[in-house]
């Protein structure tokens, strides 16, 4: 057995005793966390070529399998985001399980995960986005959760890998053939070009960012939180490993002109929006589209100097996500999904901390002080200034208008208690989000106490 | 007196003049049709049909074993979608006491919408005759493809409904049914395509009946 089926198998397991688990309160989160740190630490101890055992099986690490025209090997580079996306779920699995969070998730976590895996570990390259269609279905269900609602949130999330597999095909069929470049240049021009459109639609630019917000308004925050974060992790490898594999694609569309771009447009979109929303899930979906313009912009802006910074930031992340999305979620539980802002009568009387986790949270995604993303944060607007000036304006402006969006919501939630009788919120919420908060502040205060997870991660990434 | 059933042969020496001549004109209509359709019943018949079509078309790219997997992509997932579908509505109308086959014919602004953009839709082709040519395949499968893959976009413009987006999303999938075995005959492509249909047809069946189920009188009932 290789290794790649021994962690798909262990997922899959995961998958199906937190489906057998479901009808639990919060037994099947905890199994899926448990499982996921288990299999991370495996990883993360396993050698990278030869032999391991694990669980008594001989596991060969080099060994590639095969299925349905895929190779499939978890290379040493693969582990990588493999490492940081087992840390996310595990994360999630467990302040789903601490949250009462919707139960579709606990099996979602490993299945999605196995799909991403599958993303990043499979050759040839440009068909690998297969995968990625089957983790979105995963992602639909996770975001849909067992509760009738609307599915835009769902629907939408199916549309970007859909879109495009067929581009990838045909990039992948032009591309492959060398000799078109003689028989055929106008075809050959084409097929580098429909790649460019291909990568370009995987980073979901606008107008193509509307299953983000819409995860926000109509999806379980943590669900919504987890799905945006892993998808990106998983496009950030996968886009980085292609323009790595065919740099020949910057002689028709170079990335570091046209992906600060897209990520400023993102992020300058996601300001004016989180400042006009009258709603607490629109105002989620923002900063979940301005979170996620601003992690393309580090990267847009450092390139391959700047994959620790990368690393640094996506082991930070989820902390601060978690904080927020909890408490979100503990608001929607009392105030309904995507309540307006005037309906939020008694948040902070009765649920501090879950109104703390929303502001506190979302001010620290932004990359405000004391929080675990203020370096990451910091070290974008540094690079922007020094080497590009209008993706600076655009950043600061887009973080003015995001925190406008933050201080609207402020008021609100400090309306006075109409209905006496409305509950406290849950003890457990704080044993939650101050632990975190704490976490985000050591990280904030000392970068460095990441470095050794940075390090390796960053050491192997490279490793194309 | 039974009729025993045609061999695969005998079955496309006869469906040959309709692969050559109607099948693209009928599907067209029937694409514009399913984007119409108010009542899902009809739009899904209409779905059903164009798969039969495509699958018939596709005899001209492929073997014939591989070309009818259409049909057997598009049964099933219509069969999942039906089912659905049928589900969330007899809940309801059992629930309004109404029998769950009678058609719903809505004239209301939504499907006037559509129609004054699927007609849109067929002026433009008609008149500017938009076609994406790649290399192996014949212009009028060139020109159904185009209009396949616009169709599935407007169709996924046309509302956030489960079954509306779940046309739109195999509409773009069959474009690529058309445009990629015509670049690369590989047995591979041909499962991966299908397969992504399938999936895509499991994750709509789904959405239809967890957002289908809001407009249940009493969902507790169900």
């Amino acid at each position: 057995m290789n290794l790649l089926t021994a962690v798909l198998l262990w997922l899959l397991v995961l998958a199906l005793l937190a489906h057998l688990l479901r009808r639990l309160p919060w037994l099947p989160g905890l199994v899926v966390a448990a499982g996921l740190v288990v299999l991370a630490w495996f990883l993360w101890q396993a050698p990278h070529e030869g032999e391991t055992t694990w669980l008594g099986r001989t596991l060969h690490v080099d060994r590639a399998g095969t299925l349905w025209g895929f190779r499939l090997h978890l290379s040493t580079a693969t582990r990588a985001p493999a490492l940081l996306l087992l840390g996310w779920g595990a994360l999630f699995a467990l302040a789903g399980a601490w949250t009462r969070s919707d139960r579709v998730l606990f099996p979602g976590i490993p299945l999605i995960l196995m799909a991403l895996l599958l993303t990043l570990s499979s050759t040839p390259l440009l068909t690998a986005p297969f995968w990625l269609v089957v983790a979105v279905i995963f992602m639909a269900f996770a975001a849909q959760g067992t509760t009738p609602r609307l599915a835009r949130g769902a629907l939408r999330i199916l549309l970007v890998p859909t879109l495009a597999f067929p581009v990838f095909l045909f990039a992948s069929w032009a591309i492959g053939q060398p000799d078109l470049a003689v028989q055929d240049p106008g075809l050959w021009v084409l097929g580098w070009r429909v790649l460019f459109v291909a990568l370009i639609l995987l980073l979901t630019p606008v107008p193509l960012h509307g299953w983000i917000v819409s995860l926000g308004e109509h999806a379980p925050p943590l669900a919504a939180a987890f799905v945006v974060g892993s998808w990106q992790i998983t496009t950030y490898a996968l886009v980085r490993h292609v323009l790595l594999a065919y740099p020949l694609i910057a002689e028709f569309a170079d990335p570091a002109r046209w992906l600060p771009w897209v990520a400023v447009v993102q992020m300058v979109w996601a300001g004016l929006f989180a400042a006009a929303a009258r709603r607490l899930g629109q105002l989620w979906g923002y900063l979940l589209l301005w979170d996620y313009g601003a992690s393309l912009l580090l990267w847009s802006l450092s390139g391959e100097f700047g994959v620790d910074a990368i690393l640094g930031m996506m082991l930070a992340r989820p902390l601060v996500l978690v904080v927020t999305a909890a408490g979100y979620q503990a608001l929607a539980e009392r105030f309904g999904d995507n309540a307006d802002y005037t309906a939020l009568h008694g948040a902070v009387e009765r649920l501090p901390t879950a109104g703390l986790g929303l502001v506190g949270g979302g001010l620290f995604l932004l990359g405000w002080p004391l929080g675990a993303l203020f370096p990451a944060r910091m070290a974008t607007l540094r690079l922007a200034a020094t080497g590009n000036n209008a993706a600076f304006l655009g950043a600061m402006l887009a973080l003015f208008l995001a925190t406008v969006g933050l201080a609207r919501v402020m008021p609100h939630l400090n309306r006075p208690l109409r209905d006496p009788s409305m509950p406290r919120e849950a003890d457990g919420l704080g044993w939650l989000i101050w632990p975190l908060l704490l976490a985000g502040l050591l990280i904030a205060l000392n970068p460095a106490v990441l470095d050794v997870f940075i390090q390796t991660l960053a050491l192997w990434l490279v490793q194309v | 007196m039974s009729m025993p059933l045609p061999t695969l042969d005998a079955f496309l020496a006869r469906v040959t003049p309709l692969a050559q001549e109607g099948a693209v004109g009928l599907s067209l209509l029937l694409v514009a049709s399913l984007l119409v359709f108010s009542d899902w019943r009809f739009a899904l018949a209409a779905f059903a049909l164009v798969h039969v079509l495509v699958g018939i078309l596709l005899t001209r790219l492929l073997p014939p074993e591989w070309a009818l997997i259409s049909w057997v992509v598009g049964g099933l997932v219509g069969v999942m979608w039906f089912l659905s579908a049928r589900r969330v509505e007899s809940i309801q109308r059992r629930q309004e006491k109404r029998p769950w086959w009678l058609p719903r014919w809505r004239l209301n602004a939504s499907t006037l919408m559509r129609l004054a953009l699927v007609l849109l839709l067929l002026v433009m082709v008609y008149s500017r005759r938009p076609v994406v040519a790649l290399p192996g395949l014949e212009p009028d499968l060139a020109q159904l493809a185009t209009f396949l893959a616009l169709a599935g976009l407007v169709g996924l413009g046309l509302g956030d409904r489960p079954m509306r987006w779940g046309f739109g999303l195999s509409l773009w999938v069959l474009t690529a049914h058309f445009a990629v075995p015509a670049l690369r005959t590989d047995v591979n492509t041909v499962a991966l395509l299908a397969g992504l249909e399938l999936l895509l047809g499991f994750a709509i069946s789904y959405l239809i009946v967890v957002d289908g189920a809001r407009f249940w009188p009493y969902p507790e009932d169900a």
